[in-house]
């Protein structure tokens, strides 16, 4: 029989954490809670960075609690990582939130506010459809392609080869979810996307 | 983007409730009950009220909560008596996923500074009273009970730059009355917030939240009392619910409310872009 997938969730102190357990407890998994590094241990099959936060709070965290070498320890092996909203900016080189920050600079690109030609509403709250790029295994599956963004800064890279799916907003396409080896980030919240957003965090635990 | 339908339930000592300009509550039942109805019909978003924000309704809210974050997979607001960073943390904890302020705002616009500051913008929402006194609006706290002398137009611009993520403004004059929205009224402040703006109070009919899409170029729509009513179930069993006159009284062949299965359908065939 397949062992149990052990799941770690990385705490950023200000993250939906529970929502995350719940939308993981939907399957049959373990789910660890990591605040620091010492919570960490060899036997979790996959990690998830969840969202919500201020981009200096979380890096803030990320690199006190030891969460940063977690996060970049666990990219260098084969197992899967998952990264959502404020988790998915971080990877990134830099953010403009609140003055600058330096980011974990796994891909090259910033974090900007967002700003459309006509003006449009900021923050971007509620449902979007996203456009396909490029394959990802964790989207396979899904039909609508619509889900749940929360948000007022985006990822601009010039990385297009990492880029999943985009979304439209006023004069803006940006990146909306990001497939790259055993990386997988969204801007939008999976746990908050209804049944296809669930169907992400079924794809990611069968990726183990 | 689609235009989102919010459903908002009050409650009080664990019982989804129900008021008139947000007074002479009815007992309507067990709040989780219809939230896994709405979640089951593509409800867009949902939002908890703690309309008496007792300590002893605060525990029983997040009883309520728990077991909500435990089945439904969408965007949950909490708001009523939520007054320090630690009240914000414990819900967010339990699998909020967004804070809704009044009262402790208006007292301590710097509360809502630090919120911004820790969360991001597009976790932090305020929620407006307002009521129309002569030819002024004036923003009211404690669930629409008191007076601040405080113009809503002025709040509204002080919110903004605060880098308040979501506005939603109930107008208490229509609230519960099923009489339909303001649109003079929404379409004023609709020119004056460039944040994503809710309106909630007055939503009586399908034909009600169509005008108010179609003619205010509003963001969503907060919803109870017409879900309610058509999702709601008799229970004769007091000792679950505790007074409940109007619920046993309730008549189940009553056809007042609408699924929002129906709605959002009706909203789409009249080229409202919303999520079916």
């Amino acid at each position: 029989m397949k062992k149990k997938p052990n799941i770690g969730i990385i705490d950023t102190g200000t993250s939906n954490l529970r929502s995350v357990d719940y939308a993981l407890k939907e399957y049959n998994v373990n789910v660890l809670h990591i605040s620091s590094y010492e919570d960490f241990s060899n036997n979790i099959d996959g990690i998830i960075v969840p969202g919500i936060g201020s981009y200096p709070v979380v890096m803030k965290k990320m690199r006190d609690k030891g969460l940063a070498e977690i996060v970049l320890n666990q990219i260098s092996t084969n197992k899967p990582s998952m990264f959502i909203c404020v988790g998915m900016q971080i990877l990134f080189s830099k953010s403009h939130e609140f003055g600058e920050t330096k980011g974990l600079d796994i891909f090259k690109g910033e974090v900007k506010k967002i700003v459309t030609y006509p003006k449009k509403i900021v923050p971007v709250i509620g449902w979007n459809k996203v456009l396909l790029k490029k394959k990802c295994p964790l989207l396979n599956d899904n039909s609508n392609f619509c889900y749940y963004f929360t948000h007022s800064y985006f990822v601009k890279t010039e990385e297009e080869n990492i880029i999943s799916t985009t979304a439209k907003y006023g004069s803006l396409e940006y990146c909306s979810s990001i497939s790259h080896k055993n990386i997988f980030a969204f801007q939008f919240h999976p746990e908050k996307s209804g049944k296809d957003g669930l169907k992400i965090y079924k794809n990611f635990i069968n990726l183990i | 983007m689609f235009k989102r339908i919010i459903s908002r339930l009050d409650v009080k000592n664990g019982i989804l409730v129900k008021g008139i300009n947000l007074e002479g509550l009815r007992n309507l039942g067990d709040p989780n009950y219809f939230a896994k109805k709405y979640y089951d019909d593509l409800i867009d978003e949902i939002h908890f009220q703690d309309v008496v924000a007792s300590l002893y309704n605060r525990n029983a809210l997040t009883k309520i909560i728990e077991k909500n974050s435990k089945s439904i997979f969408v965007n949950v607001s909490v708001g009523g008596g939520i007054r320090s960073i630690k009240d914000a943390d414990e819900l967010l904890r339990i699998g909020v996923d967004k804070i809704t302020i009044n009262t402790a705002g208006v007292e301590n616009p710097n509360f809502l500074r630090e919120l911004v500051k820790i969360y991001g913008s597009s976790t932090i929402s305020v929620n407006i009273e307002t009521i129309k006194l002569s030819d002024n609006y004036e923003v009211m706290i404690e669930a629409g009970r008191e007076k601040t002398g405080l113009n809503l137009y002025h709040w509204v611009e002080e919110l903004q730059q605060i880098g308040i993520g979501e506005i939603i403004i109930t107008k208490i004059n229509d609230e519960g009355k099923n009489k339909g929205f303001d649109i003079n009224f929404y379409k004023s402040l609709r020119n004056k917030i460039d944040v994503p703006l809710i309106a909630h109070g007055g939503a009586g009919s399908k034909e009600n939240i169509l005008e108010l899409f179609k003619e205010t170029n509003i963001d969503g729509v907060s919803i109870s009392s017409i879900f309610h009513y058509k999702y709601m179930v008799k229970d004769n069993n007091s000792n679950t619910i505790g007074t409940n006159y109007f619920l046993k009284s309730y008549d189940e062949k009553s056809t007042s409310g609408i699924f929002i299965k129906d709605l959002k359908k009706y909203l789409a065939n009249n080229k409202i872009k919303i999520r079916i």
